[in-house]
This record gives structure tokens, sequence and C-alpha cells, in this order.
């Protein structure tokens, strides 16, 4: 072959995997699950070997090469086949992978999603907590001996939190007016339990038992909060999806509408938090959720 | 008189090349391991691919245009020093040298958006394995760029010009690394 010839074969193979790249970014288009596979990886194999056949030129290097490089590639599929079952499985014969089954369940698909899923722990202080500044606020009230020193925004912060912690305890009963505050810590100013009242009582119930007026006609049934077998399935993170993307996006009833148009991600962890105290499960909340109103 | 490295060769390949495959063989493993451990990782979690659709295919699709370009300049390159053409192979490794940085500007724009979106390598397991793998990769095109400075140098005087096809090989590699990271990373959604 001429110099020439070399060159044109090249810009050749070149021209065939610029097309080939074409094709793996059209091909997800269709959104079949398979063409997608083919074309991504199928054609990632095809442009792999043509770079190694006609770049690096390993047709025509010493056989000797070769066998190295399979090599490599064996010891790597070994590396796969013994390590991927225990992996691609999070439960195996004497086993199970906690963590991965945790991650499976509460997936963190944006960053904002980390802030739900840290609040883990059903309780209200948590849900608030959860909020930087707020959660500095809230610690400084308590904490600081007169918060005449602390002259900043975290001052500031805890003010605030004081200020709702009075004015956001309209409930009649004293567990209630204990989560408000925390609650109104996440969302300053936010009155959870009015939000719960006005948005989710018509079907959810005004106990949060799932009997409301709407609910009652409801197939399936609103979710009822007093039970404490919903709050075990369930972890806060979902519980807050649910309220912002709807039943729909965690698999249940579209009739449980998305809220995140309507109230933020803190006014939400505030709800979420509320909701807690209908469970009858558990210490402290057992009389508020026979009495709150 | 030359180091017994660069010419001595008992497997009749050039010393300079057996080495350089020896090099590939072992990132074989190190990239394979790697990718193995996201596509096992991978099938364990399809959640993550709610979350992998935050990579912009847009992006990833232009570097890999951007690596197979660089490519074809590095083998036109090797081409040219096989003609005993110094400067004309110094001239292509510039260009593949060009790919390099270009590749490296794009992805420092794209890892800056993204993380700038709080999209960071804390975020969850596919975001971790995202940066990992294609840190490594990045890692490969700079060192492969910065080193083909001194062989465009050397070749543009007409010395070494055996080391134009090794960085070649070196670079059709971290070619290929790409070829696979694309469509993990970006395609498979
Ligand atoms: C139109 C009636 C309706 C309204 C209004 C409504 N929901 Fe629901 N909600 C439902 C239904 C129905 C379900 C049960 C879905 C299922 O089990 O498939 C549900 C389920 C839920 C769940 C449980 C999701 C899960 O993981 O099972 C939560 C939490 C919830 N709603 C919170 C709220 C909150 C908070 C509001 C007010 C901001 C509200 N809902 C307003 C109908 C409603």
């Amino acid at each position: 072959m001429s110099a020439e010839s070399h060159s044109r074969h090249y810009i050749k193979i070149w021209a065939i995997l610029v097309v080939l790249l074409v094709i793996s970014v059209i091909g997800p288009m269709f959104g079949h699950k398979w063409l997608t596979l083919i074309t991504a990886f199928g054609i990632a194999c095809v442009k792999a070997y043509l770079v190694a056949k006609h770049f690096m030129h390993l047709d025509i290097e010493k056989a000797m090469i070769r066998w190295v490089l399979i090599t490599s590639v064996v010891l790597m599929g070994l590396f796969y086949a013994g390590t991927a079952p225990d992996v691609m499985e999070h439960t195996g014969l004497h086993w199970t992978n906690d963590a991965a089954i945790y991650a499976s369940e509460n997936p963190v698909h944006e960053p904002g999603d980390h802030h739900a899923a840290g609040a883990g722990e059903g309780e209200a202080g948590h849900a608030a907590g959860e909020h930087g500044g707020d959660a500095h606020g809230g610690g400084d009230a308590h904490g600081a001996p007169a918060g005449a020193e602390v002259a900043s925004t975290a001052e500031a912060g805890s003010e605030q939190g004081g200020e709702t912690e009075e004015a956001a305890a309209p409930a009649p009963d004293g567990e209630v007016a204990e989560a408000a505050p925390a609650t109104a810590g996440a969302a300053p100013g936010f009155d959870a339990a009015a939000a719960f009242q006005s948005s989710c009582s018509t079907c959810h119930g005004e106990a949060g038992d799932g009997n409301g007026p709407v609910g009652a006609a409801l197939n399936p049934k609103p979710a009822n909060f007093t039970d404490p077998a919903f709050w075990e399935a369930r972890d806060d993170a979902m519980v807050h999806k649910a309220i912002k993307e709807g039943g729909a996006a965690v698999g249940k009833s579209p009739m449980m509408a998305p809220w995140g148009s309507t109230y933020d991600d803190a006014q939400i962890d505030a709800i979420v938090a509320y909701l807690h105290h209908f469970n009858t499960a558990g210490g402290a909340t057992t009389e508020a959720a026979g009495e709150t109103p | 008189m030359k180091p017994i490295a660069t010419t001595r060769s008992a497997s009749s390949i050039p010393t300079g090349r057996l080495a350089i495959w020896w090099v590939l063989a072992s990132e074989v493993v190190i990239f394979g391991g790697l990718l193995g451990s996201y596509i096992m990782h991978r099938l364990g979690h399809p959640e993550w691919g709610e979350t992998a659709a935050h990579t912009n295919t847009w992006i990833g699709a232009f570097n890999t245009l951007v690596l197979l370009t660089s490519s074809l300049m590095a083998v036109l390159a090797h081409d040219a020093a096989e003609q005993g053409d110094g400067k004309k192979a110094a001239r292509f490794i510039g260009m593949t040298m060009l790919g390099g940085i270009t590749f490296a500007c794009v992805k420092s724009f794209e890892w800056y958006t993204e993380i700038s979106h709080g999209f960071t390598i804390t975020l969850n397991g596919f975001w971790s394995f995202y940066y990992t793998a294609a840190g490594l990769h990045a890692l490969h095109v700079i060192a492969g760029t910065i080193i083909m400075g001194f062989i465009a140098f050397d070749a543009n005087r007409g010395r070494e010009l055996q080391r134009v096809e090794l960085i070649g090989i070196y670079w059709h590699f971290v070619d290929i690394v790409w070829i696979f990271l694309f469509p993990l990373l970006y395609i498979a959604k």
C-alpha cells in the first residue's frame, strides 16, 4: 500500500467509527430496551474491534501480544464471574446485604433527595434538623447560655424559631404543641397541621385514618396514618416522595396527587413530621393520635 | 549508544512496543475491574437508571467524537513516522494533543456543571462510579497528552520516531476505554 492509500484507509475507518457513534446515540431514542442495549454495547464492541485492528494494528502484531491481552481479559472475566453474583443479588443463602436493599428501596436520584433520605428516624425533631441553618439556629436556642453573644444569622434563625414556637402552637394537646415548633423550624411560619386539614383531610380524614369524606369512596383507600404497619413499611424519604411527586411516583394510586408545586421540600418535611402524630404506635404519639382534631 | 532496553529483543518484538503492550495488559485489568464492578452494581441497582438520566449524552457523544478523531491523528502520525517524516509526525501528534486538551476541557466543564447542581461523588453509588471511572480515564488522557508533548518535541527533530507508534498504541487504548465508558455512563439509562 502506498502512503497515500494508507491514510485514506485510516480516514475510512474513522468515518465508519463516526457513523457507528451516531447510531449508538440515536438507538435509545426509539425507547426499546433491547435496541438500546444492542446499539450501545454491540456497537461499542465493534468500535473497539475496529480501533484495535486498524489503529493499533493488533491483527499484524505478534501472536504473543494477543495472548498477553487475552490473558488479561480472561482474568478480568474470572474476577467478574466470581464477584458479580454476590453483588448483583442482595440476599443469599445465609446473608442479606442490608445496605444495598436500603439503597434500592430509598433511591437517591437528585441532590435534593438527600434531605428527605436523611430525615429517616420518624421523629418530628429530626425532620426539622435536616435544614442547614435552621438546625444551627435551633441548637443555639437551647444550647447558648444567653444567645446574646451569638449576634449573627444563626441568632436570627433561632429567634425566628423561637417566635414560631409560640405562634404555631395552636394545638390543644401538649404533644402536638411540642411537635409544631419542630416542624416550624424546618419551614418557618408554616403550619403543617393547618395544611393537612385543608389539603389532605378530605381524603385522609381529619384524624388521618384514611376515612375522609372523599376518601371513603376511593379504591384503593387513602393511606391510614394511624396504622403502625403503614409506618413500619416506609421511611420518611418515601413518604416525602409520595407527597411531593404523587402516589404514581411510588407505585401507588394516582388518586394521591403530587403536591410538589404547592409545598416546597421543607414544608413537605414538616407535613411528614406532622403525619407521624397519627401513628398509634410508639409512646409519645399514642395519645396524640386520639386527640388530634 | 542506545540503552539495552531499547535495542535488545528476545521476542522479536521491539522492546519498547513489548513494554507498552504489557502496560496495556495491566490497564485492561485495572479498567476492566472498575467497569466490571460498575456493571455488577448497576445490574443489582436498577434504581440507578433514573439518576443516570442526569448525565448529558450530547457532551459524552461529543467527547467520543473528539477521542475518535484524535485517534485518527495518532495513527496518521504513526504513518508519517514510518515514512521517516518526523516533522509531519510531530504535527499530527500536535493535533492528537489538541484532541486530548479539548476532551479535558469539555470534561471539566461537564463536571463543573454537574457538581454545581449537587451531583457530587457522594450522592449515590452511580455518581461515585461515574467520577471514579471517568476520572481515572481523564487522568490517562492528561498523562498521554503530556507524554505526547515530549515525543512531538523529539519527533520534530527526527529523533526517536519509534515512540510515535508507542504513544499511539496507548492513545488508542484510552480511546477504547472511553468507547465503553460512553454507553455505560451516558446511554444505559
Ligand atoms: C384526592 C384524595 C387525596 C388527597 C387530597 C390526598 N391524598 Fe394522599 N393518598 C390518597 C390515596 C387514594 C392514597 C393511597 C394510594 C394507594 O395506596 O395506592 C394516598 C396515599 C398517601 C400516602 C401514602 C403513600 C404510600 O407510600 O403508600 C401519603 C404519605 C399521603 N397520601 C399523603 C398525603 C398528603 C400529605 C396530602 C395533603 C397534602 C394528601 N395525601 C392528599 C388520596 C389523597
